[in-house]
């Protein structure tokens, strides 16, 4: 009994250092992430902003920024709204090319019929974009496709386009390059992580589905796709937040030198991109409403995607 | 008993040295004199290839640009712990070079006193100019900070900069400065914040040998018959054209004759009132962009991009307009003593940087007696254009430096032909430039401008479509200012 108490006594002692150790983290964490957090919120509720150098703050206002978020001076949609949208669309056409395509190098990397010599070296191969830094690659590509690119210049001589600025004076293929640029760099993240969901799944459900005689195409739409909705669920719902917040590659791929915002005609400016040049003419109230507003987006859209998405067969069996 | 003293033994090791560790840091951050990073000396290095007099704040060539907007580190010069540090901020290493080239001899006292803070980029400058001005504690804390011409008003008509009266700077003092540069740095009060050792007339710069072959002379009294209004310019471009087989074009691209246009004003962005102005100049050069690009006069450039800078070599381009600092910086080297100046369609200035003293300075004489060398000192600043061949704010030091050829790297700039000096050329160009044409946002709108000009100018929108959205997003931007 007695030795039993001191034991008991002894581990809580050595909890208090692992208090210690953690403390740091916290305490950076509480000052430079919580605080600014709860410090946006604050801001975009004050009417805030820079005039001829000086900040001139007129106080708390419960609309001013929010309205200006949604709609322009003169009654149409903002530019934040179209910001949104630019996101959106540079997001999706990035994520559904590179969820079917990891999809697909899963199942062919894991598949126990295929045997693939040299999978490892697959594995490594297509994480490789992802070890460079974004900002490297969207230089790259601006280079390949700006005015003077090699591959400008290759599609003109094969006589596509008729004009070397095609690339970057329009929203169609400057959209779709940034968006290329993202599922290239994150398709093999999202192929590691798919793998890693097909292995969970019990293997003893393949064999038993090749002795009645299935097609590799039933296995995939009756086995593998229901058994990988929890690991698609996360893949979802991260590539969703790192979406929506999208700036790096954008913010060095086809912008104004002045503004920082994306060409032609704000096409490609995302919704971190305008709330960069917000803060950086001084509307530092209107910046934090609008990083609010996007805030409550991404929350909104992730329970969405829990919601429909979730695991229902757990809860049916956990209910019976 | 032991387990838990060793434990605490470790845990007090680790801390030590964790606490050794970022001391060592700290001093070494304090002792160093000079700290250089790899992403400074880039950001720094570009600047300076690419612009040198840095007189803008549109960027250098694409992929430069690019680097910089990962916020360069600060590359900072001299003992910012001495008690008298006078700490200068810019963003690049032209007034150091200034202060390394002139001052060092001028003044040995005042030089050592010197912390320079290079802030790598004009990308950041203003970012971290905001910054260190709420922090006046900090040790880089700036006595004296240099301003570029689109955003200066900012700073003059913010709370951040002393008057340069307060310095104990009199009338008298800049007496010999060009009259438009007071009036930029003068703020809507009326209050003179900030002087410039730099006056920056624009010109024309003409590649002599290619005017001989395709317009049949390379007299500038001649070319600029070439170039003496815009209806003027447009025929010689199609001439140019024509003649070359298009092998060569008279500009690299439209963007490169806004700022002669924007010369061209009656008024700046928006008047007193804050009612935003789009001046028929604006206006005009929008149908006279898109007339150079639809008949395809031009190579579409983008300024300051990496087509940009290969279009100005060979004998791709016959006419680069520029100015006093584009000059030194902006000319390749390959084409030097075949340049000449003409005078274009218009009177127009580009860029500037200012000085001024912020309103923590913690010695006022000595940033006076700075500012004072730099803008003021004719002697002091004849010294500035024998290093640098800069076009000096001075009328006096002008005239004693006015029969000195331009020299880059040992190499005449100009050609013979040009049959003055390149300051001789300039001196009666600084008085046709208007002052007043410069607004507190001019980077933001004019940022703004740029992006509906390309879509009118590519066709992608009517020019009232253009001009509705450059309006919608001014008001987005500055709410303040009435687009009407």
């Amino acid at each position: 009994m007695a030795t039993q108490t001191v034991k008991k006594h002894k581990t809580i002692e050595y909890g208090r250092y692992g208090y210690l150790f953690i403390a740091p983290f916290f305490i950076v964490y509480l000052v430079f992430q919580l605080w600014p957090l709860i410090y946006t919120f604050i801001l975009s509720f004050q009417d805030i902003y820079v005039k001829y150098g000086d900040e001139i703050n007129d106080g708390f206002t419960l609309t001013k920024n929010y309205a200006s978020v949604f709609v322009a001076n003169d009654g149409t949609a903002s530019m934040a709204i179209r910001t949104f949208g630019n996101t959106a669309i540079i997001w999706i056409f990035n994520f559904i090319p590179q969820i079917l395509l990891s999809l697909l190098l899963a199942v062919w990397l894991t598949d126990t019929k295929v045997k693939l010599k040299g999978a490892g070296a697959f594995k490594v191969m297509v994480y490789l974009p992802n070890v460079i830094t974004a900002a490297s690659i969207s230089i790259l590509f601006f280079s390949m496709f700006g005015p003077n690119g090699p591959l400008t210049k290759l599609v003109m001589d094969l006589g596509w386009i008729d004009n070397n600025r095609f690339f970057i004076d329009n929203a169609a293929p400057t959209r779709g390059i940034i968006s290329f640029i993202q599922f290239w760099m994150w398709y093999g993240n999202t192929t590691l992580l798919l793998i890693s969901g097909v292995l969970g799944i019990n293997p003893s459900i393949f064999e038993a589905s090749d002795i009645d005689g299935c097609t590799g195409w039933q296995k995939f739409i009756h086995i593998t796709l229901p058994m990988l909705r929890p690991i698609m669920l996360y893949v979802l719902v991260t590539s969703l937040i790192g979406g929506l917040q999208m700036y790096d590659i954008p913010s060095l791929f086809n912008v104004n030198m002045n503004t920082g915002r994306g060409m032609p005609d704000d096409a490609s400016t995302t919704v971190t991109m305008y709330i960069r040049f917000l803060t950086k003419t001084g509307n530092f109230g209107r910046a934090a409403a609008v990083s609010v507003i996007l805030f409550l987006v991404t929350l909104i859209l992730s329970v969405l995607f829990f919601v429909f998405m979730g695991d229902r067969d757990k809860k049916a069996k956990k209910k019976g | 008993m032991k387990k838990r003293v060793v434990c605490a033994l470790l845990a007090s090791a680790l801390i030590v040295a964790a606490a050794g560790c970022s001391n060592n840091e700290k001093k070494d951050d304090n002792k160093s004199t000079t700290t250089t990073t790899a992403a400074a000396d880039k950001g720094g290095d570009s600047t300076t290839a690419a612009q040198g007099g840095g007189d803008t704040t549109d960027a250098p060539a694409d992929t430069t640009a690019a680097e910089e907007k990962k916020v360069p580190e600060n590359e900072v010069s001299g003992n910012a712990d001495a008690a008298d540090a006078v700490v200068v901020w810019m963003w690049n290493t032209d007034v150091k070079g200034i202060i390394d080239g002139v001052l060092k001899d001028v003044d040995p006292e005042l030089y050592n006193r010197i912390v320079y803070v290079n802030t790598g980029g004009t990308d950041f400058y203003q970012d971290k100019l905001d910054n260190i001005f709420n922090d006046p504690s900090n040790k880089l804390y700036p006595d004296i900070v240099a301003l570029e011409a689109d955003y200066i008003l900012k700073y003059t008509n913010g709370s951040n900069l002393l008057n340069i009266a307060d310095l104990g700077i009199t009338d008298a003092d800049y007496s010999k400065e060009y009259k438009y540069t007071i009036d930029t740095a003068t703020n809507y009060k009326g209050e003179l914040k900030a002087l410039s050792w730099q006056a920056c007339p624009g010109s024309w710069t003409i590649r002599a040998s290619l005017a001989e072959k395709y317009l049949g002379t390379s007299d500038p009294a001649k070319v600029q018959e070439f170039f003496k209004d815009w209806d003027a310019v447009y025929e010689t471009a199609k001439l140019v054209k024509e003649k070359s087989n298009g092998e060569t074009l008279l500009l690299t691209g439209y963007e490169d004759i806004k700022r002669v246009w924007m010369g061209a004003r009656q008024n700046g962005w928006h008047d007193a009132d804050d009612n935003l102005i789009i001046d028929q100049a604006m206006l005009d050069y929008m149908d006279y962009a898109k007339k150079l690009e639809d008949e395809k006069l031009t190579y579409s450039a983008t300024q300051w991009g990496d087509d940009w800078n290969a279009k100005k070599t060979g004998d791709y381009t016959l006419a680069l307009p520029g100015c006093t600092w584009y000059t030194y910086w902006c000319l390749v080297e390959e084409n030097f003593g075949d340049y000449i100046l003409v005078d274009g369609p218009q009177p127009y200035s580009w860029g500037g940087t200012w000085l001024a003293a912020t309103k923590g300075c913690a010695d006022k004489d000595a940033a006076a007696k700075f500012i004072k060398y730099l803008t003021c000192d004719a002697d002091f600043m004849a010294k500035i254009n024998a290093m640098n061949s800069d076009y000096v704010n001075n009328t006096d030091a002008i005239e004693t430096r006015k029969n000195e050829v331009a020299l880059n790297n040992g190499k005449a700039i100009l050609s013979d032909k040009q049959g003055s000096t390149l300051i001789q050329y300039y001196m009666d160009k600084v008085g046709g430039i208007n002052g007043k044409l410069i607004t507190a946002e001019d980077s933001a709108i004019t940022g703004l401008f740029d992006t509906q000009v390309k879509e009118y100018v590519a066709g992608n929108k009517s020019k009232d479509d253009a001009i509705a959205a450059f309006k919608k997003n001014v008001a987005d931007t500055y709410n303040y200012i009435n687009v009407g």
